[in-house]
């Protein structure tokens, strides 16, 4: 039978990558406090060659062998793990990292691809006698005509104990060749002292077969050390004969030795090892998962539309039916919460990452700064956890990079020498925050608004608030390189960290005073494929908004609703004027509905805030969201779609992009208007006003 | 396959049956104004009666919208919007062709389906560059069935032109592909 | 009746690749993923043969092989642990601990069904 083990690799690499971070994280956490769990790590190390050797992945095996073998001397404490033995260990899970990267996307890592560390590392394993990684077994002289052999095999008592049974043994020896056993039963104690769990007898065989020495001795393999054993080739060459018997003893002896060594250590190291709180797991393709969650949601649509039938029939007094539907939406309900809740991923995933880029980026920089981690087990959706890891990344490399003082200029301003960068997770509503907190110098609110003037992003004679001017730096094309930073600026892919979050459908605020440091502060939804959102009516087409962007809304009036110069509305809103943006003009639809019969929704997106008129508002509604690209192209002001109870489809507004659109198309003016609209800080969500 | 039995579907199997047996193959055969247009039945996943779409914003008028199709989004084509033609309205015999092509699952409405028909396609006759009323480029050639000339569509080339696909995912994708 | 197999590893990839093998060879696989998990799997159904891995958190593979001995259930049934090269002193500490046999790392299925033919007679 052959089985091809290439289907597991998937699984394997996966693993390896699963160890690679526990390895890591072991590492920084021994380079940090000075303890670790040393058995853990030389685990994780060891894992990754068994397995690599295994499915074939040899580069890999080869280059953990050493490896392990360091990781292996320092559990048992002969190789304490120095600071520059550390760096080359985290250099080495470098080269793993690579090495399995390559190995999942198909390629061949170059050839002297850690080779540099691999010797590194083998200069720690000298005095080491190097096993090269092969059997001791001599090779093998078979097949040269048909031998005798008289075998003679006695057991110790506790063989059976072992779990090996001298059938077995004969049995295969017979597969062999000609076997004749002869039964030894002297050994028969009294039948008072018999133990029926031991074995009294031995036995003599002679076998006439074609194979060689080495391959007999293989049967006898697992019994060696619990039997006495001899080999008598009855017709074959003296010379030969006497060579293997030599072979032999030494190697016994050498190998009763190393084990006496070893396995007394290995007792000690037995006692150490600790165990960790473990969880069960079951490794299940991400694409069933989807098609679960595709499904559920098919079936919440569906019981929303049954639901939608029964109300109908309750007219008629058949209301145990509606009861019963409902009942039986809670357990859908509940069922889509349950199959979300198995994309659910801990954000420790991302954030263990951390500690090493800050580690490496720091030292790089001659900085001393230290990171706090809070909240990992926060969960977010994995396309989600996958989809933060780029913005983050940039933001915390920020922190570090521009955030940070260096240790000199900290201390002239009186502040500890160790900088810290904290990233914390925590749930709000359905919402997960992530934050990232430095104590660093703060953003240049100086700096950025003579940029943005330059840039034609703000006006000079503008009175904004600190918050309006951290902005800027989110603006495309903004970079405040040549003041703030040394090596990349911080405005550098702002944009682009802003615009990642956002298509999450998440939001970014900074806050920020100078010379104590800075929080970037990231809301994301806790899964990408159900939304809470508003059912809103337009020209008779229903479409949805996210319930995140929305503040309140409220019914316009003729008064509250005014046109400016530049023939733009805004509307009075609790004292401050807003931009009144008409969805009709952004989606070119031919709606008439008067100001007084519309509905204005006061929305939030990219940190502005405006109303949109619509005609009227349907109802919040949970909704599975789908995407439109995958048959169709995107859609300026569509971030997705959904389909309603009654099976048609309904499209979701993404109000960052209309508000990009109508800014761009003259509908919106954001910041600059002569009725500077001021002091809209204020992020509280009242409750939605239904009128 | 009669005109009004829209719900029928046209599986691919039988499609792929008849490929296999030489140069043969079919086409779906549907009427637009006066005249029998073809399509290639492997591209054909269904046929569905016409129901209302969703509109989409900002979309070229020969977009008629998105349906719901088994929890997919799908969109719709007017081809007679697409091919200039008189604007007619929406009959019992209208259907929607939802055809699978680049990888995409797009609805055509036309003015009723005609018949599965088997065809030689070393018969096919190159378009000509004028006479029929639509682009050459949305043509694949001629073919002569009895006594029809059914006008065999190049449905990639329409997909392409039709405002339907972002050509840099387009690009990307068939890149990505070689 | 087909014969149960425990494979006890905390390597999923190696714990699916040893349950496949098995499995298309017609044996029953019971898999656990730590030696504590692996103890109590162990007496849940009988079971004709345990493979078990060294290295584990939570109940490493020596300690699963002398407490399984220790059930009169597993007095002798055959347990074979998987071990790497270079770790030839655990072979010793295995038997001592009570295991049959060994399988040496890096292995392919055919050279765990030899291993297996060794100590379970089909």
């Amino acid at each position: 039978m052959v089985i091809d083990i290439s289907q597991f690799n998937e699984t394997y690499l996966e693993e390896a990558t699963e160890h690679l971070g526990a390895l890591e994280t072991g590492l920084l956490e021994l380079e940090k406090t000075g303890e670790g769990d040393l058995n853990a790590i030389f685990r994780a190390a060891h894992s990754i060659k068994g397995g690599a050797g295994t499915f074939g992945f040899m580069k890999i095996a080869n280059f953990t062998h050493n490896l392990e073998g360091v990781l292996d001397k320092a559990r048992e404490g002969e190789l304490p793990i120095t600071p520059p033995l550390s760096a080359i260990l985290l250099q080495a899970v470098d080269v793993l990292r690579e090495m399995i990267d390559a190995a999942r996307s198909g390629e061949e890592v170059d050839d002297d691809c850690g080779v540099e560390v691999s010797k590194e590392l083998n200069s720690y394993l000298v005095g080491e006698a190097s096993d090269n990684g092969k059997q001791e077994v001599s090779t093998a002289d078979s097949s040269d005509g048909i031998r005798c052999v008289n075998i003679s095999f006695k057991p110790s008592p506790h063989l059976l104990q072992t779990g090996s049974d001298p059938l077995n043994i004969f049995r295969e020896l017979s597969s062999l060749g000609n076997i004749n056993v002869t039964i030894d039963k002297s050994g028969l104690p009294s039948l008072k002292e018999f133990n029926p769990e031991s074995l009294y007898y031995s036995w003599q065989i002679a076998l006439e077969t074609e194979v060689g020495l080495d391959d007999i001795k293989d049967v006898f393999l697992f019994v060696e050390d619990d039997a006495d054993i001899e080999y008598q080739e009855v017709n074959s060459g003296e010379r030969k004969q006497v060579e293997e018997i030599l072979e032999l003893t030494p190697l016994a002896n050498r190998r009763d030795d190393e084990d006496r060594r070893q396995g007394d250590r290995r007792q000690a190291s037995t006692q150490k090892e600790t165990a960790p709180k473990e969880t069960a797991f079951i490794r299940v393709e991400t694409g069933k998962v989807d098609q679960l969650i595709n499904l559920v949601g098919e079936l919440v649509t569906t019981g929303a539309m049954v639901s939608q039938h029964s109300q109908e029939l309750e007219k008629d007094g058949n209301d145990s039916l509606h009861k019963v539907v409902a009942e039986m939406s809670h357990h859908t309900r509940n069922m889509q919460e349950a199959i979300m809740a198995i994309r659910m991923m801990p954000v420790s995933f991302v954030f263990n990452r951390f500690p090493r880029m800050v580690r490496d980026t720091a030292t790089k920089l001659g900085k001393n700064v230290e990171l706090i981690t809070e909240g990992e087990n926060t969960e977010l959706d994995k396309t989600v956890i996958e989809r933060i890891v780029d913005p983050l990344t940039h933001l915390v490399r920020n922190s570090v990079d521009h955030g940070i003082e260096m240790p000199d200029e900290r201390e002239e301003s009186g502040k500890p020498a160790i900088a810290t960068v904290a990233l914390s997770a925590s749930y709000q509503g359905g919402n997960v925050i992530i934050k990232i907190t430095d104590d660093g110098k703060g953003l240049n609110r100086e700096t950025i608004l003579a940029k943005a003037i330059d840039k034609g992003m703000a006006n000079a004679d503008d009175n904004y608030s600190d918050e309006d001017v951290w902005q800027f730096i989110f603006e495309p094309g903004f970079s405040t390189a040549v003041e703030v930073t040394d090596v990349s600026g911080r405005g550098v892919g702002m944009d682009v960290v802003r615009r990642n979050i956002q298509s999450l459908g998440g939001t970014i605020r900074i806050e920020s005073i100078a010379g104590e440091g800075s929080t970037f502060t990231i809301s994301l939804p806790l899964t990408l494929a159900i939304l809470d959102g508003m059912a809103i009516d337009l020209s008779g087409v229903t479409y949805i908004i996210p319930i995140l962007n929305i503040i309140e809304s409220t019914r316009p009036t003729k008064d509250t609703v005014r046109t400016m110069r530049n023939n733009l509305e805004v509307m009075d809103f609790r004292g401050e004027y807003l931009p009144f943006v008409r969805l009709k003009d952004i989606f070119l639809l031919p709606s008439e509905t008067p100001i007084e019969q519309g509905i204005a929704i006061i929305v939030e997106a990219e940190n502005q805030q405006f109303a949109l008129f619509i005609d009227d508002l349907l109802g919040e509604r949970q909704v599975v969201i789908k995407s439109i690209e995958q048959n169709y192209k995107m859609v300026e002001g569509i971030s997705g779609a959904t389909i309603l109870g009654d099976g048609s489809v309904s499209l979701i507004l993404d109000l960052a992009a209309i508000m990009r659109k109508a800014t761009r198309e003259g509908l919106l003016n954001k910041g600059v208007s002569p009725d500077k609209i001021q002091g809209i800080n204020q992020k509280e969500k009242v409750n939605h006003v239904q009128q | 396959m009669s005109s009004n039995n829209s719900n029928a579907i046209a599986t691919k199997e039988q499609g792929l049956m008849s490929v296999m047996d030489d140069e043969q193959s079919q086409f779906l055969t549907f009427i637009l104004g006066d005249e029998v247009y073809g399509v290639d039945i492997l591209q054909v996943q269904e046929i569905r009666g016409w129901q209302s779409v969703t509109p989409i914003p900002n979309s070229p008028k020969h977009i008629r919208g998105v349906l719901n199709l088994r929890g997919g989004i799908v969109p719709i084509l007017d081809l007679r919007r697409r091919f200039n033609m008189e604007e007619i309205e929406f009959t019992a015999h209208t259907v929607v062709i939802v055809v699978n092509i680049l990888g995409r699952t797009i609805g055509m409405v036309v003015d009723g389906v005609s018949d599965v028909v088997d065809f030689d396609s070393g018969t096919l006759k190159p378009a000509p560059d004028f006479g029929a009323s639509i682009d050459a480029g949305f043509i694949s050639g001629l073919a002569p069935i009895g006594e029809t000339m059914v006008i065999v569509l190049n449905v990639d080339e329409i997909l392409k032109t039709s405002d339907l696909i972002s050509i840099d995912k387009l690009t990307e994708e068939v890149m990505g592909e070689k | 009746m087909s014969k149960t197999i425990l494979t006890v590893d905390d390597s999923a990839s190696i714990r699916q690749m040893v349950g496949f093998t098995l499995k298309q060879s017609g044996f029953t696989v019971v898999e656990a993923e730590d030696g504590a998990k692996g103890l109590v799997a162990a007496q849940k159904q009988p079971v004709d043969l345990v493979i078990t891995d060294l290295n584990m958190p939570n109940m490493n593979g020596l300690e699963l092989i002398s407490k399984l001995r220790e059930l009169p259930a597993f007095k002798f049934t055959p347990i074979l642990m998987l071990t790497t090269e270079s770790d030839d002193s655990k072979k010793m500490a295995g038997k001592e601990a009570g295991a049959t046999g060994w399988i040496v790392k890096p292995f392919n299925p055919e050279q765990l069904l030899k291993v297996i033919s060794r100590v379970l007679p089909s």
